[in-house]
Order: structure tokens, then C-alpha cells, then sequence
């Protein structure tokens, strides 16, 4: 009979249609699962040899946390504390929009007015900041963050984005005018009109 | 009953460092470590109000230090050097 047949000419085009379907699915889904798996949830910091950055801990498809400590000896410290948190953390090298975390001995060098200053970006930083900024880990005394105290865990990206977005007064300090920023919790001492950074401080 | 921190010690050793501070005998920048330095030692989930305390202290004394005209310093710090030791004799129980 002519409708049998027909059904029975059908079948095949049906589970055809049927297995791309789920061939489809399958390519769609595929990636994602990929993702999950691949990186677990955890994050785990721990320093690296090469400039670029490393991406040590992912959860889902929309976020990762791309950290790392940069220069010789912060990755020598990094490696011998074995810890830091997002905050004591570095920021790689050469990562796309950010700036470098390093020990003062580690930055480019500029002499103003017969003093030495470090160049991060754009500013200059005294000794006494960027010693302060230092991961809290890695501040200790005989550490690259200097004799005084650990660091305050303060990176150049944050400095700048209290610069560019937080309040600021300013006071006359022995004739020098000082601005100071403040966002948050972190406060930025500077002169210049936030050229040259002074020190840094938390709340 | 008085409070009795955890950290007796590490309180009882900034204490001598405010006694140095006020005499003059221990720079502010040395009294800025002190006092970061006992806030590091304490860890103890309890007391972390004072660990934060401490913190902001030094944080306060710093911003004082490079703000201040520099013959203004030491007298601008005492109030800071005052609440810390305060802290202090509370801290043990004192």
C-alpha cells in the first residue's frame, strides 16, 4: 500500500535528521564542557619565568583570574613563601593594559631634582612607595620590600586607579604641594598633581 | 573581668616601642614598624578588629608623616601614639 510505503520511506530521513540533531548538540556543548573541566575552580598562585600571563584558577565560562609575580626576585620570594593572596599577587609583565609589580631594584630609573625615582607607567615612585606597595608577604625585613615593616600588598594598577577615580585634597608640606588621593580604602600621597607618588597607605 | 588579648607579648613589646617613641628615642619610621609588625602577629580570627586597628593606626601615622610640615610631626603623632597605647591597656586587661 502506497502510504505504508511511503511511512517506511520516511524512517530513515527521520533518524537522519534526528542524529544531526544531536551531532549539533553535541558540537555546541562540547567547548563548554572543555572549560569546566579543564581548569578547576581553585586558584593557586605561584610564580613564573616568562613575561606573559599565566592563568591559575578559572570558575565557569565568564570569569578567570589571571595573576602572577613578575622580576627575578619577587619570583624568587614568590617561590620560597609559596603563598599570596589576590591582593599580595603579582601582575605579569606585559600584560595588556597593566602595569609591572616589582621591586624597586627592578624598574626603569629617572633622576628628578638629583633624586631617584622608579617609572611604573607613566608616574614616578619613590623608593619609600614602591617599598611599601610590596606583596605583605614579601615585605619583611632583608626582603625586596625594604627594612621597615612588610608590605602593605598595594599594586601600581590599584595606585593608578585611586589616581584616576578617588577623591583628592590637597596640603602645602614644608612649601611642596601634596595631593592626596584617596578611593576606598587605599590613600595616595603625591606631588607633582599625582605625577610623583610619595607613599602609599590602606585603611 | 578585664579582656586579656591572645598576643600578650607582641602588645607588651609595642608598648615599650610607644615608651621609646614618646621620649624620642625610636624614630616614627621604626615606631611605623613596630606597630604594623605587631599587627602582623595578630592572626587570631577574634581579633581581627584589632589587627585592624593597628593597621589603621600605622596607616594614620604615615599619612600624618607626609602631610605635616616636618617641625609638626612629632606633636601631630601623639593623639595616634595615645589611642595605640590605649588600645594597649585594654588589650591587657590593664
Amino acid at each position: 500500500m502506497n502510504p505504508t510505503a511511503t511511512t517506511h520511506q520516511r524512517r530513515p530521513s527521520v533518524a537522519v535528521l534526528v542524529v544531526a540533531v544531536l551531532v549539533a548538540l553535541g558540537a555546541l556543548f562540547a567547548p563548554a564542557a572543555s572549560a569546566s573541566t579543564g581548569v578547576g575552580p581553585e586558584t593557586r598562585v605561584r610564580a613564573f619565568d616568562h613575561p606573559t600571563a599565566a592563568l591559575v584558577g578559572r570558575v565557569g565560562l565568564g570569569s578567570s583570574t589571571a595573576v602572577g609575580v613578575s622580576g627575578p626576585s619577587l619570583r624568587q620570594q614568590a617561590s620560597a613563601t609559596g603563598n599570596a593572596t589576590e591582593a599580595g599577587a603579582g601582575v605579569a609583565d606585559d600584560v595588556a593594559g597593566r602595569l609591572p609589580w616589582n621591586s624597586y631594584a627592578e624598574y626603569p630609573k629617572v633622576s628628578v631634582g638629583g633624586r631617584e625615582y622608579a617609572q611604573i607607567g607613566d608616574r614616578l615612585y619613590t623608593q619609600h612607595a614602591v617599598d611599601r606597595m610590596m606583596p605583605s608577604g614579601l615585605g619583611s625585613s632583608g626582603a625586596p620590600g625594604g627594612a621597615f615593616g612588610a608590605g602593605r600588598s598595594i599594586s601600581p594598577n590599584f595606585v593608578e586607579d585611586v589616581i584616576r577615580t578617588g577623591s583628592s585634597t590637597t596640603e602645602i608640606v614644608d612649601g611642596v604641594t601634596r595631593t592626596i588621593f584617596r578611593s576606598g580604602t587605599v590613600t595616595v600621597v603625591t606631588e607633582d598633581g599625582g605625577r610623583l607618588v610619595v607613599t602609599v597607605m590602606t585603611h | 573581668m578585664a579582656r586579656v588579648g591572645t598576643y600578650p607579648e607582641v602588645v607588651r613589646t609595642l608598648r615599650a616601642s610607644i615608651g621609646a617613641y614618646r621620649s624620642r628615642e625610636l624614630s616614627l619610621e621604626s615606631f611605623q614598624a613596630s606597630v604594623w609588625d605587631a599587627a602582623c602577629m595578630i592572626v587570631d580570627v577574634e581579633e581581627h578588629e584589632d589587627r585592624s586597628f593597628l593597621q589603621s593606626a600605622e596607616s594614620r601615622l604615615e599619612l600624618i608623616a607626609f602631610t605635616t610640615d616636618r617641625d609638626r610631626i612629632f606633636d601631630a603623632t601623639l593623639a595616634v601614639v595615645d589611642e595605640i597605647d590605649a588600645w594597649a591597656e585594654g588589650y591587657l586587661g590593664e
